[in-house]
């Protein structure tokens, strides 16, 4: 592999344009020890590639850590299990809870609002029902005194009927006049 | 799946997102977790591990997602930790005698990268996953991830040309 070509690698590897084959090519070239002059620039960068890929996880500790993950894991787990239901319970219970009280809220608020515009609409009212009410009572009173009436009617009957027994004492007077044993013992006329 | 095929499909994939989580967390003992993590997610669902196309890109999406959660969660009040316990790792990787400054450079100038660059640049240059795949895994458009790609490598250049340009200095 000439230096021309290895050039022309480079620079289409720094524009993007390398395949992976190319960019494995330039990894040995520069890890091989005779590197011109003109390119040791970019060998650390390719030296430093092939290094960082051989570096491999220690199995020291790898059982250790796994064993506080999963412990760290079922903690976490068997509290979520643990407060489920309860927490869950609670958030209905709560729930149902608040809808209730903003019912209460809301029946008492148009219970306290109706009644109110009832009451305005008494006040606003009261004088004419103050009116009306005169009235009634006035009715019902002539309405008695109507009833009183009739029966006073009945005094006119008596009174015809006095004036009746009154003509009839008329007559009487008058018949007795003409029965006057007077009149009888002597006749008048022929006097 | 049972536990036979979780051993022979799965378990060998340990290193491969041991160096991703790694790559993204950039720290040994988290990455570590981050492997036992996807593990036991993928053991959870193993009901449904049939009906997935590629175990592998599953896993290294689970370890994605996983490492950004992280990540996010450290943000700020960890960071003075987490430079300590970077600072210990770097004394760790001199000791390695194959490790030279210049490594460490481009280990430095990957970490300058944004996540997203870091990710792609680890798939494909030192997982050798093809364009398809990194797509697959990060969610993008294959072209989005070749432009990506071409923009990390360059900007990984760019730093190891400045910091060349600082030893000629120092020589």
């Amino acid at each position: 592999m000439n230096t021309k070509e290895i050039e022309g690698i480079l620079q289409r590897y720094y524009d993007g344009e390398t395949s992976l084959a190319e960019e494995k090519l330039l990894k040995e070239f520069f890890s091989g020890g005779d590197v011109p002059p003109q390119l040791r620039l970019h060998q650390p960068l390719f030296r430093f590639f092939t290094m960082e890929a051989s570096e491999t996880i220690s199995e020291d500790n790898q059982d250790e850590i796994l064993i506080r993950k999963l412990e760290q894991y079922k903690r976490e787990t068997s509290s979520v299990v643990k407060s489920h239901p309860g927490k869950k319970r609670l958030y209905y219970l709560s729930g149902i809870a608040a809808g209730l009280l903003i019912m209460l809220g809301l029946i008492f608020a148009i219970k306290n609002e109706t009644l109110k515009r009832h009451h305005d609409e008494a006040v606003r009212t009261s004088t004419e029902l103050a009116f009306l009410e005169t009235r009634q009572a006035l009715l019902m009173v002539s309405v008695g005194l109507n009833t009183g009436l009739d029966a006073v009617q009945h005094f006119t009957t008596l009174d015809n009927a006095i004036g009746q027994v009154h003509k009839f004492n008329k007559f009487n007077i008058y018949q007795t006049q003409f029965i006057n044993p007077e009149w009888m013992q002597t006749p008048s006329i022929n006097k | 799946m049972n536990l036979q095929d979780f051993n022979i499909k799965i378990y060998p994939l340990k290193d491969k997102i041991f160096r991703f989580a790694k790559r993204m967390l950039e720290q040994t003992e988290e990455a570590e977790d981050i492997v036992q993590e996807v593990f036991i997610r993928m053991w959870k669902q193993r009901e449904k591990l049939d009906e997935y196309r590629s175990l592998e890109a599953l896993a290294m999406v689970t370890t994605k997602n996983l490492c950004l959660d992280k990540l996010k969660a450290r943000k700020f009040p960890v960071e003075s930790w987490n430079g300590q316990r970077q600072f210990i790792e770097a004394i760790a990787e001199e000791i390695r005698p194959d490790y030279s400054d210049i490594i460490a450079g481009v280990k430095e100038a990957m970490s300058s990268l944004p996540e997203q660059p870091r990710m792609i640049i680890h798939l494909r240059d030192i997982e050798g996953y093809g364009f398809d795949e990194i797509a697959e895994i990060l969610g993008m458009q294959e072209n989005a991830v070749r432009v990506a790609l071409s923009r990390a490598r360059k900007h990984i250049r760019e730093i190891l040309i400045t910091n060349r340009s600082y030893e000629y200095q120092r020589n």
